[in-house]
């Protein structure tokens, strides 16, 4: 989810990380989603200074908020079902609707079931994770696999004696560009890419929701954006 | 005092709301707004709509905006719908009472009769 960008939003998020400091890492997490999608509403693309001061002034000091959360969920053991805020649910179903579907149809099948249960997909994205990902790049691979052996099995052998017993092989295969092939070569590339592509888009836009980093190193010489800090 | 009474009545007030219709966070907050003395900071609503979840009163789903990113929507469950009747109870009994003995006297009599 995109930041608004301005120095008194991020100064008002800054103040929020600290004051959230005590927090569990999954309530701080939720609760800056919350912010951040708060923020994006009420502070419109180009918005003046007023109204980001005004905007910010009714959220409330970030402070307040955190006091709010300490008093609604109490650290006591006394909720027993943890909030899982992770995206580790949802990489597994991506990972099982491309890679798991390895495993015809089963892998796919667990990896859709998975991607229908998350919370954290909104239900366009999990269409598209369904329909983009049909059976998972395999089932595209099989899939090809068994157009190759049906366009090679259209050879048709004849074998033919003749009068003194010698036998003849005569394979008789369709001449000319076998334009049924090259596209089912096509289509078997595009169903093993696209998955992927999908996959990665998905995975992208929950991360970016929920705030959570994208695990793989970058190869940036900045330092990463929660190590850096902000001079005024 | 006020404080405290804002704070038991506000999570019947959002369930109120979900009661026409799912609403996403930011919305909740503006319709509350709208009461007046309802809401004093407008983040503190999240650990509370957090906590509605958490005890199974409403449910979230994200949707699709058309402009902007997706937005979490929340919605009353039965559980929800439950307790909201039952506090709807509560507070007409309850309110009826206090206007009972507050409705003899108006504001300036009290502050008239004060030492």
């Amino acid at each position: 989810m995109p930041v608004p960008d301005h120095p008194a939003v991020a100064a008002y998020l800054a103040r929020f990380d600290a004051a959230s400091a005590p927090l569990p890492a999954a309530r701080r997490r939720a609760l800056r989603e919350n912010l951040v999608g708060h923020l994006t509403e009420a502070v419109p693309p180009g918005a003046d200074r007023r109204t980001v001061r005004a905007a910010l002034k009714r959220l409330g000091p970030p402070e307040e908020m955190v006091r709010a959360e300490q008093r609604e969920a109490p650290p006591a053991a006394k909720r027993t079902a943890p909030v899982r805020r992770s995206v580790d649910h949802e990489e597994r179903a991506v990972q099982l609707l491309t890679l798991g579907s390895i495993v015809p149809v089963v892998g796919w099948l667990v990896g859709a079931v998975l991607l229908w249960r998350s919370q954290h997909f909104t239900v366009r994205e999990k269409i598209a994770g369904t329909l983009l990902v049909p059976f998972g790049p395999f089932g595209a691979l099989y899939l090809g696999m068994g157009a190759a052996w049906l366009t090679s099995s259209t050879c048709r052998d004849t074998i033919s004696i003749d009068s003194t017993g010698a036998s003849t092989v005569v394979s008789d295969c369709p001449t000319g560009t076998d334009w049924t092939g090259i596209i089912a070569i096509v289509a078997v590339v595009v169903a093993l890419v696209v998955p992927f592509v999908v996959g990665s888009v998905l995975m992208t836009r929950v991360r970016k929701r929920l705030g959570v980093p994208d695990r793989r190193p970058r190869r940036s010489s900045s330092p990463p954006q929660w190590a850096q800090t902000h001079h005024h | 005092m006020l404080t405290q009474l804002r704070r038991g009545v506000l999570e019947y007030c959002v369930l109120a709301l979900l009661r026409e219709r799912p609403h996403y966070g930011f919305d909740l907050v503006r319709r509350l707004g709208e009461a007046d003395g309802l809401l004093t900071s407008e983040g503190t609503i999240y650990p509370l709509l957090s906590r509605l979840r958490k005890d199974g009163l409403v449910t979230t789903t994200w949707q699709e905006s058309d402009s902007g990113p997706p937005r979490r929507y929340y919605d009353l469950t039965d559980p929800g719908r439950a307790a909201l009747a039952a506090f709807a109870d509560d507070w007409r009994t309850f309110s009826a009472s206090v206007n009972r003995l507050l409705d003899p006297l108006p504001p300036s009599d009290l502050s008239r009769s004060a030492p």
